[in-house]
Formats: structure tokens, sequence, C-alpha cells
């Protein structure tokens, strides 16, 4: 186990029962009944669940990062995000979301039909051109838009200011009010993610020199990008699927991870997974005990936090260059 | 333990050349810009695929081999990889063993220290100079422990002091019974250090044998189209250029 694992693991277990007595009921004395339906019912859901998406969301980003070696690479750019967006507000749209299963259920098909779309385009390429990554990165892209282009026209074809408001809420993600059944739909799809993307190790470390040098190496080029399309959709997918869109912690996670390994992308993984968890989780536990009128979305404060870190590194990176 | 070309090619870019390739020796491929030079070179690392004729490997076909058996007994150093991560040095060498997949350090270590090295093995990938970075490169490739070394233009940006510390290794692999083929740009070092010259001339092949006796100034004006000509000793020979025109 890796000092990153060790280090992250450690603070995950100590952020994960803090999160459970902190929120607008404390907890602590009192009534003993209330409480425990509190925790069971709500607090701990929604805490596993923020650990199940962050764990996610930091694993596709470090495995985006050594894919495309680049640093300022996110989950984001394959366009999966997006997709499952479109396919939860597709859901909202068409007045469906009122049952609970079928808003994650309609996420889950958007995430696959731009998996599947990134899998023909992938499946079509080349793959001794070398310009592969960067025709899939542009793919990602492009699906991106398209799913974000769609997604705009649905609000702007709102049926009612109800569902006009349900999408917005929506979008900026959140983990309010979640139960047992999301985190029972997100948590297998998650873990077999991130297990394809740890699979990817080996070829994203030999990705470290260049796709030239990994097919040298005997690296099967589409094998590996098999693996990414998978992971990332199911991972990302799925965090989608019960939380809306909570941006920046792929991107994030990664920078706060790397200075603590050797800097190998498979060594980035399982300690980005761990500390993508605890990300989220304090997140939400602060959004949840901030004295606001109503509860400040998870999505929004965390590209609150996110954007200005983004900004920051690319000052860095800059000198860097300079 | 061959390697060879047969009737080659590669629509555009690479037609009909055939070469056999020998171990224990070096073998330099020159030709100017746009010749086919890293073209040939890709397809005899097995990283493209002739449309036709082929490339063979022991008798067989290289593209039957699979790519991991492939990446054991082939090592390719390209024209120029840039290192995406600060890794430590050791790590960078360390990648030469993917394909063996057994993590085994000797080779590492030994690499590292044929190419002075080991001092340097947990400094940042990142930190390295120019001609330090090239050793590490091509000790990725030696920790492979690769039958054949296939180069491309390894000399590039290489001050003097690293060239000849390179060419030195390479003469080294190849008395170890490796088959060394190196992409050159400069005909003098193809001449003094090789023991085989291919010549490509827009993606067909214009001579293969000796250096003394392939690289004449006749060749040269044909292919390059300068006059110039040879002075010195064999094996410290240097080239001559008439101004052009």
């Amino acid at each position: 186990m890796s000092r990153a694992t060790i280090i992250f693991g450690a603070l995950l277990l100590v952020a994960l029962p803090l999160s459970l007595v902190a929120g607008r009921v404390w907890i602590g004395g009192g009534d003993v009944a209330n409480a425990t339906l509190i925790l069971a019912e709500l607090r701990l859901p929604r805490s596993v669940l923020a650990v199940v998406v962050g764990g996610g969301l930091g694993a596709a980003g470090a495995a985006m990062q050594g894919y495309l070696r680049n640093p300022l690479a996110d989950p984001g750019l394959f366009g999966i995000a997006p997709g499952a967006a479109l396919g939860a507000v597709t859901a909202i749209w068409l007045g469906l979301a009122a049952s609970p299963l079928v808003l994650p259920l309609f996420a889950l098909v958007g995430a696959g039909a731009a998996m599947a779309l990134l899998a023909l385009i992938a499946g079509r390429s080349a793959s001794g051109l070398g310009r592969g990554i960067a025709l899939f990165t542009l793919a990602g892209l492009m699906v991106a838009s398209l799913a974000g282009a769609l997604t705009a026209l649905m609000i702007s074809l709102a049926p009612n200011a109800f569902a006009l408001s349900n999408i917005v809420l929506w979008l900026n993600g959140a983990l309010t009010d979640r139960s047992w059944q999301d985190v029972a739909i997100a948590a297998p799809l998650t873990l077999v993610g991130i297990l394809l993307l740890r699979r990817a190790g080996t070829a994203l470390d030999a990705m470290t020199l260049g796709e030239e040098v990994a097919r040298s190496l005997g690296i099967d080029a589409r094998r590996l990008l098999w693996l990414l399309i998978a992971g990332v959709g199911l991972t990302v997918g799925a965090g989608v699927a019960v939380a809306g869109i909570i941006g920046f912690v792929g991107l994030i996670v990664p920078h706060l991870v790397r200075p603590l390994t050797d800097r190998r992308p498979s060594r980035l993984i399982v300690p980005s997974a761990l500390a993508g968890a605890l990300l989220v989780l304090v997140a939400d536990s602060v959004v949840r005990i901030l004295p606001l009128v109503t509860e400040l979305r998870l999505g929004i404060a965390l590209s609150l936090i996110g954007a200005p870190f983004f900004l920051w590194l690319l000052v860095r990176m800059r000198r860097g260059w300079a | 333990m061959t390697l060879e070309a047969q009737n080659a090619g590669l629509a555009g870019r690479l037609t009909n050349v055939t070469a056999q390739f020998v171990p224990g020796k070096i073998t330099a491929i020159c030709g100017p810009n746009g010749a086919g030079k890293s073209t040939l070179l890709k397809l005899l690392a097995g990283l493209l695929a002739a449309d036709a004729g082929r490339i063979e490997f022991d008798g067989g076909a290289m593209s039957d081999l699979h790519p991991r058996e492939r990446a054991k007994v082939i090592g390719y150093l390209p024209q120029s990889a840039e290192v995406a991560w600060d890794v430590p040095v050791r790590n960078i060498v360390a990648l030469g063993r993917i394909p063996h997949r057994d993590g085994a350090s000797e080779p590492v270590a030994e690499a590292m220290a044929a190419l002075d090295l080991s001092d340097l093995a947990e400094r940042r990938a990142l930190t390295l100079s120019g001609g330090e970075t090239a050793r590490m490169l091509l000790a990725r490739v030696l920790a492979g422990e690769p039958r054949w070394i296939l180069a491309d233009e390894p000399f590039a940006a290489l001050d003097l002091a690293h060239r000849e510390r390179l060419l030195r290794q390479f003469r080294i692999e190849a008395a170890k019974g490796r088959g060394v083929v190196v992409v050159m740009h400069d005909l003098a070092l193809a001449r003094n250090h090789a023991d085989r010259v291919l010549v490509l001339e827009k993606g067909r092949m214009a001579a293969m044998g000796e250096p003394e006796g392939t690289l004449s100034s006749a060749l040269i004006e044909k292919v390059w189209g300068v006059k110039a000509r040879w002075i010195g000793e064999p094996g410290q020979s240097a080239l001559l250029v008439d101004p052009l025109g």
C-alpha cells in the first residue's frame, strides 16, 4: 500500500463518522429513536454516496490525465457526464422523475449512449496512426457539446416552470435526500469502473513516454482505450445518475495526490479514488452545515472551489514553462 | 534471429524495400528528409504494418507475432520522446520491463549502470539535461534486454560527448550479439561507425552495403544532390561538401 493510499484512507476513516454528526439537526444526546432514524436513513446513505461518487470521479480523473498525458484533463472530456445529464433531464422533461428509479436509469442510458458513440468512433479509428488520442479527445468534446446542446434545447422547451426549475436544480449536482436505493445503483457500477481503470495502470505508465513507445512495449492501444471508456463511463455515469453534475473533482484530486506519490499514473488511481471520496464527503458535509436559508448545491460549491484552483494551476504551469 | 524486409512497402511512403539486417552489426539507415527512414524503422519495429510485401522475423511474419512477444525482442527508441510525468529516472528505465511482466530490478540496474545513470536513479526525469535524458531513454530500451535495438536519429540533439557515449553503447550492444539499426542523418557518423548502410531515396532503396563503398561521392550526389568528397582515414573520415551551385 502506498503512502498516499494510507494517508487518504486514514483521513477518510476519520471524516466518515464526523460527516454523520454534521447537519441541520445536530446528533448527540436527546431523542435516540429520532437520531437513529436520521443517521440510518438520511445521513449514512448520503455519506456513503458521497464516498462512492467522489471515489469514482477521483479515479476517473487520474486515469484520464494519465491517458491524455495532460494534467489539465478531466473525465468530462469524454462527454459521458453530459450524456448522463441529458438522460436524466429527459426523464424530468417527460415527467417521469417522480418514481425514484427512473431518473438514474435514464441517466445511465444517457451515459451508455455516450460510451457507445465513443466506442463506435474508437472502433473505427486506425490504431496505428498515433493521432488516435487527439482525434478521440475531439470526438469526446463533440459528444459533450451535442449532449449539452440537446440539454439546453430541453430546458428551453420545458413543459412547465416546475420541470424547468427541477432540471436546473438537478444539473447543479447534489446529494440531498438520497437513499440506500441510490447507493445500490451507484456503488457496484462505480466499483467495477474503478477496478477497470486500475487494470489500465501498467498501460498508463507506458504512456508516460508517448503512445508510440507504449505500443513498442507491447501495449494494446485499443484495449487501453476500451478500459478507459468503460471505466470512466461506469464511474462518471453512475455518479451523475445519482448526484447530477459534480464538476472539478476529477480535475483537482489527482493534483492533490500526485506530490505524495512517485507520479506514476498507475500509482495515482486508488489514492485518487480515496482523495475524491474525501473531497466530496467533506464538501457535502460543509454545504450541509453552512448557515444559509436553503442548502448550497454541492455541484455549485465544488465549482466555486474548483474554478479558482484550476486558474491557480494554469498560472503555476505558465510560470513553470516561462 | 533474423530481421528482414521483403519487398516491403507502405502506400505513399515506402516502396519495395528488400533488406536483411544482421545481428551483431550496426546498420545505419540514411537518406534525405522524407526518404522513408523513420517509416522503414517503424515497419521493422512492428509499429506500422506493411501493406505490400512483409517484414520477417525469425522466419515468420512480424505481423503474426503477438505485440508483447514482439516487444520482448525489439527495443524501439523514437526520435523524441516527451516524458509526460516527473517520475524518478529508475521508474522510466523500468518501463522497459513491461513486456516481460516480471518487474525484475537487476536488468534495470544494469542498464542504468551501463549508461552511468546509477547516481541519477532517484532524480526526477524532468530535471535531467538533454544528454542525460537521451541516456535514460536508451537505458529504458536496454532494460528490456531486446535482441534488436531500433533507434530513430538518437543523436539529433546531442553534444559531441553524448553522441560518442551513445555510439559506444551501440557498439557494446552489437558486440553482445544484438542487432542495432540506427537512422542517421550524419553521413560521416554512418561511414565511421556503422558496419552496413542502407540508403533510401524517395521511399525506395538506393543502395545497401559496406559504408566505405556504399556512401560514395557519386551516390551522395545522386541521392542528396550535393557534391561532396571524403577526406581522412577510414574510420575517421569527414565529408567535405562543395558549396551548392
